[in-house]
């Protein structure tokens, strides 16, 4: 289990005065202006040493998304944006973030902020975040008050200033190129890329989008040096993380721990270990609604980490894990997800307007077992036509979990069709 | 205790928790309860800041927040303050350990309800806001605008 002294994040419970004087306390802002005067090229140099691979779910390498700005500018301004607006189901560890370790990010942006040019930096927050968003917005005044921010940020010469954006609740504006839509003012639909932000973002000008937990950890992992990160984890999987554990574990928790620890490891030590026992667990979904299933017989040596999760047909996500015991519906619980999907596709493409529309149908009357064992082949034909066909990675998103499913499920699903047809099982009526 | 049990508290804990303005002391700019047992000034301080957050929760398109505070959470910024302020830990944590959230709720509720305000209904919750940082009541210390 990580050290105590390994943590970047000493407030994720709300324990300690989270203002700028508790921040300082904790150690938050020490030596920012000394970070910043080793200048733009040693930050990301430090930053791609480090190995951190994004937070919010994509896992591209932080330090060389960064690169990817202009070194000089054209005369366009240079913007960070940061993305706030964490609204995967289950998912819930940026908000401990900015409700209770707020200046973690503040320093960050400022930091991360000034090795990509940027003068400005926007945090775009959930609109269902509203005490994070108070608690955020009080940081970000202090932070001014206090010279952190603003003119001579931190007496460093760089002027910064940081504004925070309240989202209306919407799923589709936590993906890159619609949240920069929604903070225009438009409504909230992706970009064609290219453009990449980093040529054409925010106002047509050069932009990062970064996730919160990425932008809060830079000031630490500068402070104490890349090498200290990447020492934890495995190879391209590097550092500490914040995770999360739902559903039938005993102590459902977010916590930060080291990578690349076993799947079991994590549930038993932080979660309390499974309702009733390891044997009772039936399948965890790693890290977030959008990532295929896993089912416990890939799980008793699995390690919790990007290429581990990547190479088992899965993915990492956010590191916030769904967990469900031998009692769950598991096709159901898939079903609940398609329901998701629909209900949050921008319907700006057509296989994903229609297409999630469809998968969900279906896998209402797969709930139900009325339908054909031969849908099972072409709801999965029909999950291929979507993925990979729509602007955005909504469409892969709800894919995903349905290719999971089947990939892992499917004589659970063929079960229940012949126990219809045969009448052993009564409906089981989705809601 | 009962749904019924609990309604039945609603008056006294509304009475309390509008009576408590007079009877408040300043301590690290919290206006903490003064007077009787402890959990009686915990439950209300605990209340206030809840109502508080109820009409913050509806009311920000009003230009109604919560004032910024070194805690977050209701029942641990209430415990955090009455600690800051000289009270026993661990008294408090036991206060917490055994208490009934049903009854805390159903004096949020009494409370809104005696200022004409419902959280069925999160509009008619502004007004009453509205009212309280113009009183200056604990509640509205609790409060600010934008």
């Amino acid at each position: 289990m990580l050290k105590d002294e390994d943590r970047i994040f000493t407030n994720l419970y709300g324990m300690h005065d989270r203002t700028l004087q508790g921040a300082k306390k904790r150690g938050h802002w020490d030596g920012t202006a000394g970070i910043i005067g080793k200048g733009r090229d040693w930050i990301i140099d430090e930053m791609k040493a480090s190995g951190l691979r994004g937070r919010g779910g994509a896992g591209f390498p932080t330090g060389l998304k960064w690169s990817f700005m202009p070194k000089e500018s054209d005369g366009r301004p240079a913007y960070l944006v940061i993305n706030a607006d964490e609204s995967e189901p289950a998912t819930c560890k940026d908000r401990e973030i900015m409700r209770h370790d707020p200046h973690t990010l503040i320093e960050g942006a400022l930091i991360a902020s000034f090795a990509m040019g940027a003068h400005t930096s926007y945090i775009y927050i959930r609109g269902e975040y509203i005490r994070e968003r108070e608690a955020l917005q009080a940081a970000i005044d202090e932070a001014y008050d206090a010279g952190m921010i603003g003119k001579n940020a931190c007496g460093t010469g760089w002027d910064f200033d940081l504004y925070l954006h309240h989202g209306a609740g919407a799923y589709i504006c936590g993906e890159e190129t619609s949240l920069l839509e929604s903070l225009e003012g438009k409504k909230g639909m992706p970009r064609m890329k290219p453009p990449f932000p980093a040529g054409a973002g925010l106002y047509g000008c050069p932009t990062t989008v970064n996730n919160v937990e990425s932008i809060a950890v830079v000031p630490t992992i500068l402070r104490r040096g890349a090498s200290w990160f990447s020492g934890f984890g495995r190879k391209n999987n590097s550092g500490t993380k914040l995770m999360g554990l739902t559903g039938h574990v005993n102590t459902p928790c977010v916590f930060e721990e080291e990578m690349s620890l076993s799947v079991r490891e994590i549930i038993e030590k932080h979660g309390g270990g499974i309702r009733g026992g390891w044997d009772n667990l039936k399948a965890i979904i790693p890290g977030g609604a959008s990532c295929p299933i896993l089912p416990k017989d890939k799980l008793e040596d699995a390690i919790f980490d990007f290429d581990w999760m990547r190479e088992n047909k899965s993915s990492f996500g956010t590191g916030c894990m769904i967990v469900m015991d031998q009692n769950t519906d598991v096709v159901k619980a898939v079903w609940r997800l398609s329901k998701f999907f629909k209900h949050e596709s921008c319907g700006q493409c057509t296989p994903c307007r229609e297409g999630t529309g469809w998968m969900m149908r279906v896998m209402d009357r797969l709930v139900r077992g009325e339908a054909e064992v031969e849908e099972i082949d072409m709801l999965l034909d029909v999950t291929k036509q979507v993925e990979g066909h729509t602007i955005c990675a909504l469409g892969d998103a709800a894919a995903w979990p349905i290719q999971g499913l089947i990939r892992h499920f499917r004589e659970e699903i063929e079960d229940r069709i012949k126990a219809k047809k045969t009448g052993r099982m009564g409906a089981m009526a989705a809601e | 205790m009962s749904r019924r049990a609990s309604y039945l508290l609603v008056p006294v804990s509304a009475l309390l928790l509008a009576g408590c303005a007079a009877g408040t002391t300043m301590s690290s700019g919290a206006a903490l309860p003064s007077g009787g047992a402890l959990e009686d000034r915990w439950e209300r301080r605990v209340v206030t800041l809840l109502v508080a957050e109820r009409i913050a929760d509806a009311c920000y398109g009003q230009g109604i927040t919560m004032a910024p505070s070194p805690y977050g959470g209701a029942v641990h910024r209430a415990t955090e303050e009455m600690v800051a302020a000289g009270e026993d830990r661990a008294a408090l944590d036991a206060v917490f350990a055994s208490h009934d959230f049903n009854g805390t709720t159903a004096a949020v509720e009494g409370y809104l309800a005696s200022r004409g305000g419902s959280v069925e209904a999160p509009q008619s919750l502004c007004p009453v806001g509205e009212a309280e940082i113009a009183e200056g009541s604990d509640v509205g210390r609790v409060l600010t605008r934008l």
